[in-house]
């Protein structure tokens, strides 16, 4: 048996309404119990402790973060760190190496990690990437925004049929739920166009964004998935986008699910909130969106947070990319996968001086700051759209400190006072709340049962900051803020102390979890088209798609209840 | 003055990583620190002193006046002075890719020939390469956005390919000619070419190009703007790369 205890740290879990308390925690075998009996003791003396991060969207694995890695060799010369005798060696700032991605998380007390977009045609790639990360658990999510398969059975309102192909495709990319990028639009721009309103159609297809949004949400439903639909929403990016990304929220509006999760999920919501009619009108619209939120349960959103500095972007929204490369001149990679999804690469420099990238750091801010209840936003950065992952420690102690915040408005364009409100708000995130933001929501809203929080049977994921909460004022001491979640004291994942003093101690190989939402005869339902369309338009055959359990690390499988096949007949 | 010279011993063909062999680097130390400093050889850390015997003569007060002189072949010695803000460096025979890389202050003297990316991205100082040069002479990383932006590169001997690609400051000087598409997407900085060149400037967007001796291929996106006069010679003058959006770039053609 392999016990330990973690004495006298003083415990924020809020899924168990846990905050402020000096608690022991103890662990038997990766599981938190309530009692051991010759432990490995840990007095950890007043320090922090949350449950170990969770990532609900960052960009780790797959065919964008490869491109990138190969158009930018030289965002790979930066952060080289040598092989030791326990870590492979680390390369690369905002598009890193495999090794690096699961070292820094998990030196920043993160155990779980989502990668928020898996071309099913790259299956296998993003798999083997994933299965190449260590220190982390790991999901993906599928994109479906704008298949054709989606698309053509939406269009014939043959949802049985549209379930059938979801359940598929997730089993066959061991994929973790619905990631939809710019529904419709995605297809549009392969013609050289993109959609406008939720109600533009889809070239060929017919169908809208509304149309695909609503019925994958009601998919989503019926196969009972343990996640929300994922939305990268429409006319990501443009000024003035805030009333579509309003719209899509308001898709969501009153629809109840069996699990009580939120239906829909809108992702680094800072490039959805808008204002202004072009790059010279534009404004902050976090305001909209967090009223919009804030009146609406049914919705939870992360923040993608803009930290200045260069960084390479990647997205399924091809005309994205393509409209920024247009405006940097930088180096860009364009990609169509096929019958399924799309995608682009490019570098950024965001910079303090420019107007437009002030605001847009400040909307991210903004959102986390307006939306009360903290389960509903998610600290991200869209890693590395917005930020590297190594940058959430300051955004963490920008949340906990308006002195802070006053002190780098002073230190960017003038645009800040004029076109964001970033400046009048008082808000200061509490310890509690940045435990909910980075772990308890996104453990929540992915319905990872034993992940997220400290209660007996959750896996034994924990981090402790080297910071006393009790003696520091964080809206003063942001410096010391900074520093602490930058390197943890100890991360302690699945019962072993992977992290000592901000060190790699011990390399782990995570789980990898997917969902399975079969349901009686769902294939034959969809038999017929797969062969069909494999057979005639697919460059690889219908055989050779996709992934099997080889491909991943301790493959971890969620089973599903759908509400369709022999237990209930759809009208 | 403290003057550091190392004996090179290795006749190996496995390169050698040098970086750590600079004037700042070596200001603060004993003979036997400096000995003791690792050097990559291929994928294994060796010490110096397996590389080189170190000796030492005299003392200084900064980097500024500390000299490090490099005697034998030193073709397989990499990145010689990366990053070095000061001081001297004479390489008395040839020396491998990438010395003087990012530096940006103090001179490195290259008796022999300067293998590539010699000067890569290097933001102050100067490299002097006595014999030929190799390709990417004062460029930019694989993939970088900027090459060279200041300091200066006096090569006596020829240049090889692309010789300042991506470079936006500073300044090279080639005495006799230079391969192919010198000032490859260049967009600041003046290179002057003593001798011949091959399609001198392609997609560049500013900085001036100037070749003495004959442009072979000049490439067509080259607009003919007149005749300018540059110490007492004449020359013809070239706006472009106009393949490029908002190109500014001048190429001075010497007059026949
Ligand atoms: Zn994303």
């Amino acid at each position: 048996m392999n016990e330990l205890i973690i004495k006298n740290g003083i415990v924020f879990d809020p899924l168990n309404n846990i905050k402020d308390e000096k608690k022991d925690i103890c662990i038997r075998d990766g599981k938190i119990v309530d009692d051991v009996k010759n432990p490995k003791i840990l007095d950890v003396n007043g320090l922090l402790v949350f449950p170990g991060g969770v990532d609900g969207h960052s960009h780790i694995a797959g065919a964008k973060v490869n491109s990138g890695r190969l158009i930018r060799p030289e965002d790979g010369r930066r952060s080289l760190k040598p092989k030791t005798s326990i870590t492979m060696p680390s390369s690369g700032y905002s598009v890193k190496n495999v090794f690096s991605e699961g070292y820094d998380y998990s030196i920043m007390g993160y155990t779980t990690v989502v990668e928020p977009a898996m071309p099913p045609l790259s299956a296998i790639h993003t798999h083997e990437e994933l299965r190449d990360i260590p220190m982390l658990d790991k999901l993906s999510l599928t994109l479906f925004g704008f298949n054709w398969f989606v698309m053509g059975y939406v269009s014939r309102g043959e949802i049985d049929k549209l379930a059938a192909y979801v359940a598929w495709m997730l089993k066959r990319t061991r994929g973790y739920g619905i990631k939809i990028v710019n529904p419709g639009g995605g297809e549009n721009w392969k013609w050289g166009k993109n959609v406008d309103s939720l109600d533009d159609q889809v070239i060929h297809f017919g169908v809208t964004p509304r149309e695909i949004l609503n019925d994958l949400m009601k998919v989503n439903e019926i196969l009972d998935l343990p996640h929300p639909i994922h939305v990268h929403t429409n006319k990501l990016g443009q000024p003035g986008n805030y009333n579509i990304t309003v719209d899509t929220m308001k898709l969501a509006s009153g629809f109840e699910t069996q699990r009580g999760r939120e239906p829909l999920h809108i992702t680094h919501v800072m490039f959805s909130s808008y204002g202004g009619e072009n790059w010279k009108t534009f404004d902050s619209k976090a305001d909209e969106i967090a009223r919009e939120v804030n009146s609406n349960k049914f919705i939870t959103v992360d923040v993608g947070q803009l930290m200045f500095g260069d960084t390479t972007t990647m997205t399924a929204d091809g005309y994205l990319e393509f409209n920024l490369q247009k405006l940097t001149g930088f180096k860009w990679s364009n990609s169509d996968t096929e019958l399924e999804t799309g995608g682009g690469v490019t570098p950024v420099i965001y910079s303090p001086t420019v107007p437009v990238n002030v605001i847009q750091w400040a909307i991210g801010l903004e959102a986390a700051l307006l939306i009360n209840d903290p389960y509903q936003v998610w600290l991200t950065t869209d890693h590395p759209n917005g930020a590297p992952l190594t940058r959430y420690p300051e955004i963490i102690s920008l949340l906990m400190s308006k002195e802070k915040r006053e002190k780098e408005i002073l230190q960017v364009n003038n645009a800040v006072n004029k076109r964001a409100i970033l400046p009048s708000l008082d808000r200061e995130y509490e310890w509690n709340e940045i435990a909910i933001i980075t772990r308890a929501a996104q453990a929540n809203s992915y319905q990872l049962r034993d992940k997220g929080h400290l209660g007996i049977g959750a896996d034994a994921d924990v981090t402790i900051f080297d910071i006393k909460p009790n003696e520091i004022d964080p809206s003063k001491d942001y410096d010391k803020v900074e520093k602490a979640f930058s390197a943890a004291k100890y991360t302690i994942k699945g019962g072993e102390i992977v992290v000592k003093d901000g060190q790699i101690v011990k390399v782990v190989s995570g789980k990898t979890y997917w969902t399975n939402a079969e349901f009686d005869e769902y294939y034959e339902l969809i038999e017929d088209d797969l062969k069909d369309w494999f057979a005639n338009y697919y460059t690889v055959n219908l055989d050779n798609y996709g992934v099997n359990d080889v491909y991943l690390t301790n493959p971890c499988m969620i089973r599903t209840n759908p509400t369709i096949g022999s237990r209930v007949r759809l009208a | 003055m403290r003057v550091i010279t190392l004996n090179l011993k290795y006749d190996g063909s496995i390169p050698v990583e040098a970086e750590t062999i600079t004037p700042d680097s070596f200001s603060d130390k004993s003979k036997e620190e400096i000995e003791e400093l690792s050097l990559y050889l291929g994928n294994k850390v060796v010490k110096l002193r397996e590389i080189f015997d170190v000796s030492v003569e005299g003392s200084n007060t900064g980097i500024d006046d500390v000299k490090i002189i490099i005697k034998g072949n030193a073709y397989r010695i990499k990145r010689i002075g990366e990053g070095m803000t000061g001081g001297e460096i004479l390489v008395e025979g040839n020396v491998d890719m990438r010395c003087g890389s990012m530096m940006r202050g103090g001179k490195i003297t290259i008796k022999g020939n300067a293998d590539s990316w010699t000067g890569q991205e290097m933001v102050g100082g100067e490299i002097i390469i006595e014999g030929d040069a190799g390709n990417y002479i004062g460029s930019g990383y694989r993939g970088a956005l900027n090459g060279m932006s200041g300091g200066k590169i006096t090569i006596k001997g020829n240049a090889g390919l692309y010789l300042g690609e991506k470079m936006n400051g500073g300044e090279i000087v080639v005495e006799k000619d230079a391969d192919m598409l010198a000032g490859l997407e260049m967009s600041g900085g003046k290179i002057t070419i003593k001798g011949n060149a091959i399609m001198p400037g392609g997609e560049m967007t500013g900085g001036d190009i100037i070749v003495m001796g004959t442009v072979i291929d000049r490439l067509p996106t080259f607009k003919y703007l007149g005749k300018e006069i540059i110490d007492n010679a004449n020359f013809e003058k070239y706006v472009g790369d106009l393949a490029m959006r908002r190109a500014k770039g001048s190429l001075y053609i010497k007059a026949p």
